[in-house]
């Protein structure tokens, strides 16, 4: 504890007091949303509406559960802070009231301000999927702009179904409207934004690796204010990240699995560890991290995939999954006799990557686009696919394309493999495409041949809208077998491992 | 390895299954299992381990099923897991003894317990197809019977061995009323049943069943007639085996173990076996209790890890 001019219980004061300092203001101000935040799996954790000035530097609790978790027990008991909070919460709840012009219909939908002892976990939805909700845009836009991130713009029209979605142009990127020097956005994470924005990096796991370099890189740059604890500040700061993250492009399930396991691991960071070992410590975690999770998983999966190729076989592969070609490699080395088609699909025509990949190491392949899948399936034995992620139901999510393929193969009778690690492994239930989904710059379906781009103006005819989806979910009915790290599983134990993987952690 | 203790390994075995033809092949096998571990005389629990993997390949050899396959790695994974921390070897061979015991008695239970599971679900005046001789089968219908319910029963010939006969006439024992039909009458006959049930040779992971060949056809001719297809097996016939197709099936199921040995061309030979996949499945009966196919991952997962 040395070198802490504070002690522990002189900080709990403080933050207290800092707390009720602010409630005071708010309650002046006239009370915007109270709401009862957990943390949810995909989007990071939003803070409290509580306005928090850069200048404060307030540790305040940010969320209920992180706070209840954290080392230190506070001077009260829990049970009774508790009771604080929500008899806090429900006074200002009857003075809203009050106020209430009912103009938020959505709201019932929301489960909001539900008292701890009914639900254990309240999950709200997540805001990147509200878009057509002017209640959360307003929320989005007020927290955005205390984290001092700036708020991205929709671009053209969009077709009535996705209306709910984001559809960002890759012509503005967020980073156009950071100043420079960037004062509260570390320069390496606006770096990582404009990459992911302008599709320099795609692809799951290399996000995910990406974003866990980044985040060493601001790991080591940091360090603690006075009278603050590593473990309390760190994450606060890396919030105002990822919501910049997320407006340059919305993270992928695995990104949400890895900045989760961050929070964790820094939330638990021992207060009496000192600042450079702290740091050591978090460095280590991050790269077992991505030597466990994504570099071994990817070894274990080859090894079971391996089993299931044998001599002769076709294998189809669509699009670019990079387990998927590092499997077929591996067979590949290992002496197995198989050729390869690749489906590929536009805009993004990821498939002439693969296919540029596997034909270096000498495998022959064939190429065809996807509206050739029907004719070329009689051949194929076996299909390969990759997936972004793997919902609690057992359905797949994963490039658009992907349950078109499925259901195809499907009628055909042809056997359907997806290769996917545990930690893209999602607690969150689907069952359409519609619910969420990610729309891509709808310029990009703009062609031009020969000198002339058809649906160049297409934003003057009024009733035309250019649709470009990023993902798509399979049913597990389509599905044969997963192959993950810890063997092969059918689709339907998805929420088995989910529950052993609980159990470990 | 000793010649003469793998051959009195394999006499043994033999001699089981002699002696009590109503035994399942998996149950004597581990029954010689725990023979073997308690005459055996090496000095390190690896040693020990050795010894008992090698043994499982022996029988494995003389018998082909996959059950005694699958019910031999049981074996080995419930003694060994266990902590085995007694700085004295002896006694740690008791320990592992007394748990393989306890296994053998487990699943001797096991075919008694599916039978109770099961029997409920036949109806009075039900018809009942079943496939082949399976003795669970066999053991299931004499509780129905015992429960004083009426139903009949039509068996498939099931070539090349014609075991579906000998299944006719342990049930015209039981005074249940049977008939023998083709194999290739099983698409005419559909019609007039309720429900099928057969037995498993063994168990995978995606929830489908290994089983004498024409299992898998009268599982897609019950599904197109939309009658229930049921499956009855012992826990232990659970395999970690994943098959996409009747191809994947490795070849040392599906062919007899002489035959393996003695002939080259394999293409020439008639699998004994097929796969039938979950999809076709409706509810298999275990002593782990009624599960669908999708839970039977889950299950296997409990089992293996």
């Amino acid at each position: 504890n040395e070198g802490k001019e504070l002690t522990k219980e002189e900080k709990q004061r403080l933050r207290k007091e800092k707390k009720q300092h602010k409630k005071n203001k708010k309650d002046d101000k006239g009370p915007p949303e109270k709401e009862k935040e957990k943390e949810k799996a995909s989007v990071p954790a939003p803070s409290k509406p509580a306005t928090q000035s850069p200048a404060h530097k307030a540790p305040a609790p940010v969320h209920a559960s992180e706070s209840a978790a954290a080392a230190e027990k506070p001077a009260k008991s829990k049970a009774e802070l508790r009771a604080e909070r929500r008899a806090r919460q429900d006074s200002e709840r009857t003075s809203k009231q009050g106020k209430k012009e009912g103009g938020q219909q959505s709201a019932s939908s929301k489960p909001k301000a539900t008292p701890n002892e009914l639900q254990p976990v309240v999950k709200r939805l997540p805001e990147h999927v509200q878009v057509d909700d002017p209640a959360a845009l307003k929320k989005l836009a007020k927290k955005l702009e205390r984290q001092q991130v700036p708020l991205r713009s929709d671009y053209g029209y969009k077709v009535s179904l996705f209306s709910h979605l984001h559809q960002y142009s890759r012509k503005s990127p967020p980073t156009l409207q950071i100043s420079i020097p960037a004062t509260v956005i570390h320069p390496s994470i606006v770096r990582l934004g404009l990459q992911y924005s302008q599709g320099i990096i795609a692809g799951s796991n290399a996000r995910s690796v990406a974003l866990l370099h980044t985040f060493k890189q601001v790991i080591q740059d940091y360090s603690t204010p006075p009278n603050e604890e590593l473990s309390r500040d760190l994450v606060n700061k890396l919030s105002p990240y990822i919501s910049f993250l997320s407006q340059c492009r919305p993270l992928s399930a695995s990104m949400g699995n890895a900045i989760k396991y961050i929070k964790k691991e820094i939330s638990n960071i021992p207060s009496q560890c000192k600042e450079e070992e702290a740091k050591g410590k978090l460095q280590a975690c991050i790269d077992s991290y991505i030597n466990e999770k994504i570099i071994l998983a990817s070894e274990a999966i080859s090894k079971y995939a391996i089993e299931k190729i044998s001599d002769g076989d076709v294998i189809l592969v669509y699009g670019c999954s990079s387990l998927v070609n590092h499997i077929l490699c591996k067979a590949f080395e290992k002496q197995r006799k198989f050729r390869v088609i690749v489906v590929d699909s536009r805009p993004r025509l990821e498939g002439r990557e693969a296919l540029r990949r596997l034909v270096k190491k000498g495998i022959r392949c064939t190429y065809v686009l996807i509206s050739a899948l029907s004719y070329i399936l009689p051949e194929v034995s076996k299909v390969f696919l990759g997936a972004h992620a793997l919902l609690a139901n057992g359905y797949v999510m994963s490039r658009v394309g992907t349950s078109q393929i499925a259901l195809v193969a499907k009628a055909y009778n042809v056997p359907v493999l997806v290769c996917c690690e545990t930690y893209k492994f999602c607690e969150r239930v689907q069952t359409d495409s519609f619910v969420s989904n990610e729309l891509d710059d709808p310029d990009d379906l703009i062609v031009t041949r020969n000198g002339k781009s058809h649906l160049e103006n297409w934003q003057t005819v009024k009733s035309l809208g250019l649709l470009n989806l990023v993902y798509d979910v399979t049913p597990p009915d389509f599905v044969d077998l997963v192959i993950t790290d810890l063997g092969m599983i059918p689709c339907t134990s998805v929420p088995v491992v989910l529950r052993v993987k609980n159990v470990d952690q | 390895m000793e010649k003469d203790t793998t051959q009195k390994l394999v006499e043994y075995f033999r001699a089981q299954i002699r002696e009590d033809p109503d035994v399942a092949s998996a149950v004597a096998a581990i029954r010689s299992l725990l023979e073997f571990l308690k005459r055996d005389q090496s000095e390190t629990i690896l040693g020990l381990r050795e010894n008992q993997t090698k043994a499982i390949q022996r029988l494995e050899e003389t018998d082909s099923s996959v059950a005694v396959s699958s019910g031999g790695e049981l074996f080995l994974r419930f003694i060994s897991l266990t902590s085995l921390e007694h700085p004295d070897l002896s006694q740690c061979k008791n320990v592992m003894i007394e748990r393989g015991e306890l296994f053998l008695k487990k699943i001797s239970l096991s075919r008694g317990k599916v039978g109770k599971l099961c029997h409920t679900f036949i109806k009075d005046g039900a018809k009942i197809l079943t496939h082949s001789s399976s003795r669970v089968v066999l053991k299931v219908l004499e509780n129905a019977a015992a429960d004083n319910k009426r139903f009949t029963v039509y068996v498939t010939e099931s070539q090349p061995d014609s075991a579906g006969k000998l299944m006719a006439q342990k049930l015209h024992n039981l005074n249940i009323p049977v008939t023998v039909v083709l194999d290739a009458a099983v698409g005419y006959i559909m019609e007039k049943v309720d429900l099928v049930i057969v037995g498993a040779e063994g168990v995978v992971e995606s929830g489908g069943v290994i089983n004498k060949i024409g299992t898998y056809q009268m599982a897609v001719c019950s599904k197109a007639h939309n009658k229930p297809f049921y499956v009855v097996a012992e826990s232990f016939k659970f395999v970690r085996l994943y098959p996409l197709n009747q191809q994947d099936v490795p070849d040392r199921f599906k062919y007899k173990a002489d035959i393996l040995k003695t002939v080259k061309d394999l293409n020439q030979e008639h699998p004994m076996i097929d796969y039938t996949p979950p999809s076709l499945i409706t509810l298999l009966f275990t002593d782990l209790g009624v599960l669908t196919p999708s839970a039977v991952s889950d299950e296997l997962i409990k089992l293996y890890l």
